[in-house]
């Protein structure tokens, strides 16, 4: 696993990275993006600003949690740049992601639904809650903000979704 | 959407720390948890049965990913070193320039109206080995990106994106309904990866119905002369007002 010199990573590195993670980043895309192609441009990009951080990886305590932030990241950036709402399922699929124990499914596909209306802080609150089922202390501590700042975003995002969802059901 | 905001005290290791177990990292918490927790065990065996699945199946090795990621970074450090993209930075003239050295050819002497028209395919291509196409449309400074049919205004800029999980040749253009041919990729062998065409188009203040086609080059010549959109991607251009 890469070590912390400050270098970037090497392509074995790199292979091995995509080896052990890779399915569950591009899974992780595919959730967020609803969009096969969209999550393997999420995957490239993270991966390019992986390269290069070699240090902050090899300091992270869940190497996987810290690229999914990664991740999550690249994806924000698409959805803003599309400004378009993914209402439809992969592929005509119905939504069958699986589901983080702990985590309300349907308030999690509606927050899926409505990602790209949301704002840069809205956004990353509502993936650390409703994706991955971060208790609200954990998200604060995480995000450096106080409980009840995370309370008043996420009752802001569910509005927020409940409120686009009634008009494009 | 239920009323509940998520969880206060969700008992459960975070989505991130369970998946983490699938790949083997050490978590002496989240496995002491999952050994005791039904629904965490269900959720960790699913998710290594589709670890599982995507293991067996046929898919591209690790090193091409990597070649395609360092690609994307050399591309991605030249764009910014030469400091124009089609985004908010490039300028009218470095435009107008790009535009200008677009080739406008007519196409064979067949005439539109006697060719076969063949359906275009409908949505994002896959070529051999599933990769896709889209257009990013830029209006106004702001950038869309599109796979279905293109609503398309003067003064908008479009360049397509093109996704490969293989090398193959490509080329990409716009064929109006009059013939007329403006490349937006010229036939190049491109590797796996996610590629922006190397030319974009800008209307002006007139828009022709038309078609934007990638796909290998004899494919597009097929549907310049022919209309037959079989083996290539075709996406409709539909002009609208301003």
């Amino acid at each position: 696993m890469p070590t912390d010199d400050g270098a970037d990573l090497t392509n074995a590195e790199l292979a091995e990275l995509y080896r052990r993670y890779g399915f569950l980043l591009r899974r992780r895309g595919r959730t967020l993006l609803r969009d096969e192609a969209l999550a393997e441009d999420a995957l490239q990009t993270a991966f390019v600003k992986i390269i290069e951080s070699r240090a902050a990886l090899a300091r992270a305590e869940n190497r996987l949690a810290w690229m999914y932030r990664v991740v999550d990241r690249c994806c924000f950036d698409l959805l803003r740049r599309r400004r378009v709402r993914r209402t439809e399922p992969i592929d005509g699929r119905a939504d069958t992601a699986l589901a983080v124990p702990g985590v309300d499914v349907e308030a999690r596909d509606a927050v899926l639904r409505v990602l790209g209306e949301l704002s840069d802080s809205e956004y990353e609150v509502a993936v650390l809650a409703y994706v991955d089922g971060t208790p609200q202390t954990e998200i604060a501590s995480t995000l450096g903000l106080s409980r009840p700042t995370i309370w008043k975003r996420l009752l802001a995002i569910r509005e927020r979704a409940a409120r686009l969802l009634e008009v494009t059901p | 959407m239920t009323d509940s905001v998520p969880d206060l005290r969700n008992l459960h290791p975070t989505g991130a720390r369970l998946d983490a177990l699938v790949t083997g990292d050490a978590d002496a918490h989240a496995t002491a948890h999952v050994a005791s927790c039904a629904a965490c065990s269900a959720y960790v065996e699913q998710l290594r049965r589709e670890v599982d699945a995507f293991a067996a199946a046929p898919r591209p090795e690790p090193e091409a990913f990597v070649q395609a990621v360092n690609r994307r970074r050399a591309a991605d450090e030249a764009r910014r070193h030469r400091g124009r993209w089609l985004g908010a930075t490039t300028s009218a003239l470095a435009l107008a320039a790009c535009v200008a050295l677009f080739v406008h050819e007519r196409p064979p002497a067949l005439p539109v109206t006697e060719a076969p028209v063949a359906a275009p395919s409908v949505g994002p291509i896959r070529f051999k080995g599933g990769s896709q196409v889209a257009v990013v449309v830029e209006r106004h400074g702001t950038q869309s990106r599109e796979i279905g049919s293109l609503n398309i205004a003067p003064g908008d800029r479009i360049r397509v994106e093109i996704a490969l999980d293989h090398d193959d040749d490509i080329q990409a253009g716009v064929v109006a309904d009059d013939g007329t041919w403006v490349a937006l990729q010229p036939a190049a062998h491109l590797g796996a990866g996610t590629h922006f065409s190397e030319g974009a188009i800008a209307f002006d203040q007139r828009v022709d119905p038309g078609w934007v086609i990638v796909g290998p080059p004899d494919a597009v010549a097929r549907a310049r002369s022919t209309r037959d959109f079989s083996g290539v991607h075709a996406i409709r251009i539909h002009p609208v007002a301003p």
